[in-house]
Parts: C-alpha cells; sequence; structure tokens
C-alpha cells in the first residue's frame, strides 16, 4: 500500500497464527472509522438492513458497515 | 462496500458471457458490462468496491469454464483498475473508493493466471481480496496475505463462521442472520461458551423459535444475558403475539437482538484471538451447541421480489392471498364457526 489511490482504506494486522491461518486486524475507512477484524458487515438492500430503518439501525444496533448490491439499484437513469 | 450483485443472488437463466455479468434488477435479468459496472460505481462513490467476477450462480460447471471464468474476470479486473487510475487526479485529498479484487469460487490451478496476475501485477492496486468460497483462503497467493479478506459465501451457522475464522478470514457477510429473523428465531448464542452453559449433558439450541405457544406467558427476555433495546424492553410473551398477530414490530424487534447476537459474537471472537484461547474455545462452543440453526414453524414476513424468481409456467404465489371478496370469505368463516 504505498501510493495515493490507497489512502482511503488501511488494513493493519495485529497479529495472525503461525501457520498462516486466523488473524487479528482493524480496517481503517477515510481515517476515521476503524472496524476490528474478524468481523461482519451486515446485507442490505440498497443501504436499507431488512426490517430495520435507518433511524434503529444508528441508534439500536451497532452495525458498522453494510454490502449493497448494484443490481438492485439499476437502472440507474 | 459495493458488490455487483445481492448476497445470496438469484440465479439468472442465462450465463455471463464476455459482454457481462447476468444480474437481476427490478425490472429483470439483464447483463451488466464491466464498462458499466465501472462507471456507475464511480458514480456511487462507496467506501469499498467489489470488482466483477464471472462467478456463475446457481451452475455447475467443468474444468474448461473455470478456466474461462479465469480469463474473463482477469480481464474485467485489468480494465477495472486501468479506469480508477485514469479517473483519480494524482494529488492527494482526494479519494476514490478502495477496491477489493474478486477470487473465484473455482479451484485454485484453475484461476492460477488470475491469482498470479494479481500478486505479480496488480497487488500495488488492490486493497483487498473478496471471495466466494472459504476453501480458497489457504491457497492465496503469498503477496496477497497482507490484503483484508471479505468472504462472500453462505455460512449455515455460527460454527462455520468460527471454521472460516480459522482459515483466515476477516470480514464476513451472514445471510444466516436475516433468514433466522425472518423464521421467527431469536438467536442465542455466546462465544466464548459462558462457564455455566458447558458441561451440558444436552446440546443447547442455537435460537429460540419464537412463533411457540409456549413463550405466550413467558417473562423472560429473548435472550437471557443480551443488553439489545428487545431484551431489555420486552418479554418473550409479547413478541410471540406480535409474531402471530404478524405485526412489523415483531421482526423489527427479532432483527436488532441478533444483530446484537452476532456483534458480541464476533467481540467474542476477537478477544479470543487476542487471549490465544481461540482453539479451545472454538472447540467447545462446536460442543456445546447444537450444530444447525432451528427449523422454521411459523410464516414469515412477505416474499419479496429480490428474493426469488419464477421458474416457469403456472407456479403457485409465493405470498397468501391477502384479501378475498367478502362474501366468499365470510362464508369461508362461517363454515369454520359450524365445525
Amino acid at each position: 500500500m504505498n501510493n495515493d489511490i490507497n489512502d482511503h482504506i488501511t488494513f493493519h494486522l495485529q497479529s495472525s497464527s503461525q501457520d498462516g491461518g486466523m488473524r487479528l486486524g482493524s480496517l481503517t475507512v477515510h481515517n476515521q472509522q476503524t472496524i476490528k477484524t474478524p468481523h461482519y458487515v451486515a446485507i442490505s438492500s440498497r443501504g436499507c438492513v431488512p426490517h430495520v430503518t435507518q433511524d434503529n439501525l444508528y441508534r439500536r444496533t451497532g452495525v458498522c458497515g453494510m454490502h449493497v448490491a448494484l443490481e438492485d439499484c439499476e437502472p440507474l437513469r | 462496500m459495493l458488490g455487483p450483485r445481492r448476497h445470496p443472488p438469484v440465479a439468472c437463466p442465462f450465463p455471463n458471457s464476455d459482454a457481462g455479468l447476468s444480474i437481476y434488477t427490478v425490472v429483470g435479468f439483464s447483463s451488466l458490462s464491466v464498462a458499466d459496472y465501472v462507471d456507475m460505481t464511480q458514480k456511487m462513490r462507496p467506501d469499498v468496491v467489489i470488482g466483477l467476477a464471472d462467478v456463475a450462480y446457481g451452475t455447475t460447471s467443468g474444468r474448461r469454464r473455470h478456466e474461462k471464468s479465469g480469463l474473463r474476470t482477469c480481464n474485467w479486473i485489468k480494465y477495472s483498475i486501468d479506469k480508477r487510475k485514469d479517473s483519480l487526479p494524482t494529488e492527494s485529498g482526494r479519494h476514490g473508493p478502495a477496491f477489493f479484487a474478486p477470487v473465484l469460487p473455482v479451484p485454485a490451478e484453475a484461476q492460477s493466471q488470475y491469482l498470479k496476475t494479481l500478486a505479480d501485477e496488480l497487488k500495488d492496486d488492490i486493497n483487498g481480496l473478496a471471495f466466494y468460497d472459504s476453501s480458497i483462503v489457504t491457497d492465496f497467493p503469498p503477496a496477497l496475505q497482507h490484503l483484508p479478506r471479505l468472504s462472500l459465501t453462505e455460512p449455515s451457522g455460527p460454527q462455520q463462521v468460527l471454521r472460516d475464522v480459522t482459515l483466515g478470514v476477516d470480514i464476513f457477510t451472514l445471510p444466516f442472520i436475516s433468514a433466522a429473523t425472518d423464521a421467527g428465531i431469536a438467536l442465542d448464542f455466546a462465544f466464548p461458551v459462558p462457564a455455566n452453559e458447558q458441561n451440558t449433558t444436552t446440546r443447547r439450541p442455537l435460537g429460540t423459535d419464537m412463533w411457540l405457544v409456549i413463550h405466550s406467558t413467558s417473562l423472560q427476555p429473548l435472550s437471557a444475558r443480551c443488553a439489545c433495546y428487545a431484551c431489555s424492553n420486552h418479554h418473550r410473551a409479547y413478541i410471540q403475539h406480535l409474531l402471530n398477530a404478524k405485526e412489523m414490530l415483531a421482526w423489527v424487534l427479532l432483527q436488532i437482538h441478533n444483530l446484537q447476537i452476532i456483534d458480541c459474537f464476533f467481540a467474542g471472537i476477537r478477544e479470543s484471538l487476542a487471549g490465544k484461547t481461540f482453539g479451545n474455545d472454538a472447540e467447545k462452543f462446536e460442543s456445546t451447541y447444537e450444530p444447525q440453526l432451528p427449523v422454521m414453524t411459523g410464516q414469515g414476513p412477505r416474499i419479496r421480489g429480490y428474493q426469488y424468481s419464477s421458474r416457469g409456467p403456472g407456479e403457485p404465489k409465493r405470498n397468501a392471498k391477502a384479501f378475498g371478496i367478502l362474501s366468499n370469505v365470510m362464508s369461508a368463516n362461517s363454515k369454520l364457526d359450524d365445525c
């Protein structure tokens, strides 16, 4: 990771086991939010996690990342 | 994190081609070309873009098809990276999305050329790896070991998550959370297994089916040690009532609870890894809990369009009819009363 394009996200491996298996790390996005790994991202439909509105998502859950599908957003025009 | 397809995706009737990936949109099946994908992801500006991969969903393919998909994905990724470099200005201060290169769910030998290209030529241009089959993790090239790993697999439950952590997965996507919520199941497991729950003669279930009538008078929370909004404010009896009344709040509370259980699960995994007790803790978890999530007994929420596609003519409707002609409904009910 040694040029500008990669400034957006950085991943630090804090520890990994000797035989190349499990690992602890931290993923930092935008130099703001850090997600400690192993962790999960919620699956969403265009940013909506099923059954949970955005206000409840922020207030009542600890979800710190989500997966969005482009096919749900097509057609964009 | 923006990827081309939902997770898990609906299988498309026509296969991928050099022209693009088959996708299932709100207006029907379509083909997504890499040029359009790159263009749209640049406009949407997510934090992470998952590269377009020639993954054949819902079909099994032979060796030749695997090699062809390796080559096609390699071309698509090279194109995507070139376009990214063209679009980003060279001054720092303007950041573009991170790019996660996909790794195909085919044997490592079939995509060896692609993996070699990633490791040799493109390793400075990619910020992570996204893969569709956990068994490939052990075959990642050494040059790419430092990259974060995003799993787009479908673990069947927490035991599979623990096995994948052992293989070296960093970030998970877990369809079973929403599947459990839709089924009315409140997840109830903890990692590491608390001392008072170990050494039981029968295995503990991974969750509770909240449809069961046995909960209709229960003043217990969904899970004894959970601090989520649902467990702090409501009883099992209320949620059982909401489910039977088919109220939306049932699934809202269940989803909030299930997300909290999974948050605590991963916090426990990280603590266990830091304390170097993960192997033992994972073994205790496997022996304490049942291997599968509970089976759904009640009715889930309405099936949504993105969850399925029809297979052929004459298929029955997925959702029960909500309204009928009044006189027919009344006479049907009065027949029931007579019985």
